[in-house]
């Protein structure tokens, strides 16, 4: 099981997307943006002729092609090599010191394996960290891409970001249809739409602090709010339901999602869930049961998203994971609201959400034991 | 590799980090005084974490221990025994051991991690 470090390290976005949506005029398009910076892209293509960084002009020089195959596995030691090649540069000088390196996958690519490259090759995981995963999804055929293609469900719930393209293409109803389901799907990301991949990519380049919709960012560095709320009560745990109207970070920085309700949010054989606790967490136990769930069940948990209360005087822990790639906690400064409940959303497939609440509430029970 | 400890670390993992432990610096050195105090916090919390898997595997019928802060030593009643450098790689080498999955969803699992904690019946570690 890998863990990430982002000591220090060059923020890597990982543009995702299933075949045809739209993934390259994104990437256009952000690479035209000021916003942006200095970015290396590195494009990832399947098939014998790579096309996609011919379309890449602007970066020509600092664009590596991954041939004949899928980053994800067979092409995995491609892709670090790619990734300490284009930091020997950097530290040559002989390419511009980019501050940014944007991973364009296959159509037909998992996130999770690219995102565990990153994090665990030795070399790269020490220079370079998962800023974002952004996933965008056809308009016309994203419905029944997820309907058909399990790597365009897993590119969905994998992601921070979702963007909807190709809305000049389809129907208004069909577009918030779609909208509606990747919230059920992925309530830790959050939904905006793009005509001709053009977009506001301050939110996905912007820091911690900047991240605006993003919520995560926001919660490490708003503001502290009522610091002096105690939980709630001994309460343990409480299941909240998915929110078609928000993403889970707007969950998890309000203090609505209180409601003790036991809803699933369900796409196919794909449920997720957001427990929340009112009572800290052992971390240590913690840490010992999602090792276990994942050693175990990890291939069907596509997402993992959390913020912790463990008892700590400061902020919360953020815990992010990818199926078997768990990103290393952070403790962020501050708590973003008055809230200091644990909150987890899970998303998974084929696995009974109930089991892994009453799995995590067993385990702190011992913790509390012993 | 820590030169002050000797130890050689090729990967930290996760659930090892302290819930409340600070960023490195970004080249990766610490002050002497903070390696020190976080030394000792690691070695306690490695004690406290043995003490919490020795919980959870005893539901399993698996006696765990860890050596000189290092290593977990994972064993059976019969004195099987496996050594893996952290959480990550234990799992594997107590399964092998076992010879079944560890799955902490196992229903009859939680039964047995529930009655650890006085909530149902009595404790009767056996296999998964």
């Amino acid at each position: 099981m890998a863990m990430a470090n982002d000591r220090g390290a060059i923020p890597i976005l990982v543009v995702s997307g299933f075949l045809g949506s739209g993934k390259t005029t994104l990437l256009r398009n952000l690479l035209l943006d000021p916003a942006a910076g200095e970015i290396a892209v590195i494009v990832n293509e399947f098939g014998e002729v790579g096309i996609d960084h011919h379309l890449v002009r602007k970066t020509d020089v600092r664009t590596t092609l991954l041939r004949n195959g899928c980053v994800c596995c067979s092409m995995r030691d491609d892709l670090s090599e790619a990734l300490r090649h284009l930091l020997s540069q950097r530290e040559r000088g002989t390419i511009p010191r980019f501050g940014r390196v944007v991973i364009e996958t296959t159509g037909l690519a998992d996130p999770a394996p690219i995102l565990h490259t990153i994090v665990a090759e030795p070399v790269v995981r020490n220079h370079f960290r998962v800023e974002r995963v952004v996933t965008t999804i056809d308009a016309v055929n994203g419905a029944s891409n997820l309907d058909s293609y399990g790597e365009a469900l897993r590119q969905v719930a994998a992601a921070d970001h979702l963007i909807v393209t190709k809305l000049d293409l389809a129907a208004p109803e069909a577009t918030e249809d779609l909208k509606a389901r990747l919230r059920s799907i992925n309530p830790a990301a959050s939904v905006v739409a793009a005509s001709f991949g053009s977009i506001d990519f301050t939110p996905l380049l912007g820091e911690d602090a900047q991240r605006g919709d993003v919520g995560f960012g926001r919660l490490g560095g708003g503001d502290a709010g009522d610091a002096g709320v105690a939980p709630t009560g001994a309460g343990f745990p409480r299941v909240v339901p998915n929110s078609s109207a928000h993403s889970l970070d707007d969950g998890l920085a309000s203090s609505k999602m209180s409601a003790p309700a036991a809803v699933h949010a369900m796409n196919g054989r794909v449920a997720s869930r957001c427990l929340v606790f009112d009572r800290p967490l052992n971390w240590q136990m913690f840490g010992i049961w999602l090792t276990m769930l994942l050693h175990r069940h990890g291939d069907r948990i596509l997402r993992l998203k959390g913020l912790l209360n463990v008892g700590a005087e400061r902020g919360p822990l953020l815990v992010e994971g990818v199926q078997h790639v768990i990103h290393v906690p952070r403790h962020l400064r501050e708590w973003p609201d008055a809230d200091r409940r644990s909150r987890i959303v899970f998303i998974a497939r084929d696995l009974d959400l109930d089991q892994v609440e009453a799995s995590l509430e067993a385990f702190q029970d011992l913790a509390a034991a012993v | 590799m820590c030169v002050l400890c000797g130890a050689l670390w090729t990967e930290q993992h996760w659930a090892e980090v302290a819930a409340d432990e600070g960023s490195e610096a970004p080249d990766g050195t610490v002050a002497l005084e903070i390696h020190v105090d976080r030394r000792g916090r690691r070695l306690r919390d490695r004690a406290r974490r043995a003490q919490l898997i020795s919980a959870v595997f005893a539901g399993y019928g698996l006696h765990y221990q860890d050596w000189e802060g290092s290593s977990y030593i994972v064993r059976d009643a019969k004195g099987n025994t496996a050594i893996a450098p952290d959480l990550a790689a234990l799992l594997p080498a107590a399964e092998k051991i076992l010879g079944a999955p560890l799955d902490p969803l196992a229903p009859a699992f939680l039964d047995r991690v529930r009655a650890r904690t006085g909530l149902r019946g009595s404790v009767t570690p056996d296999s998964n």
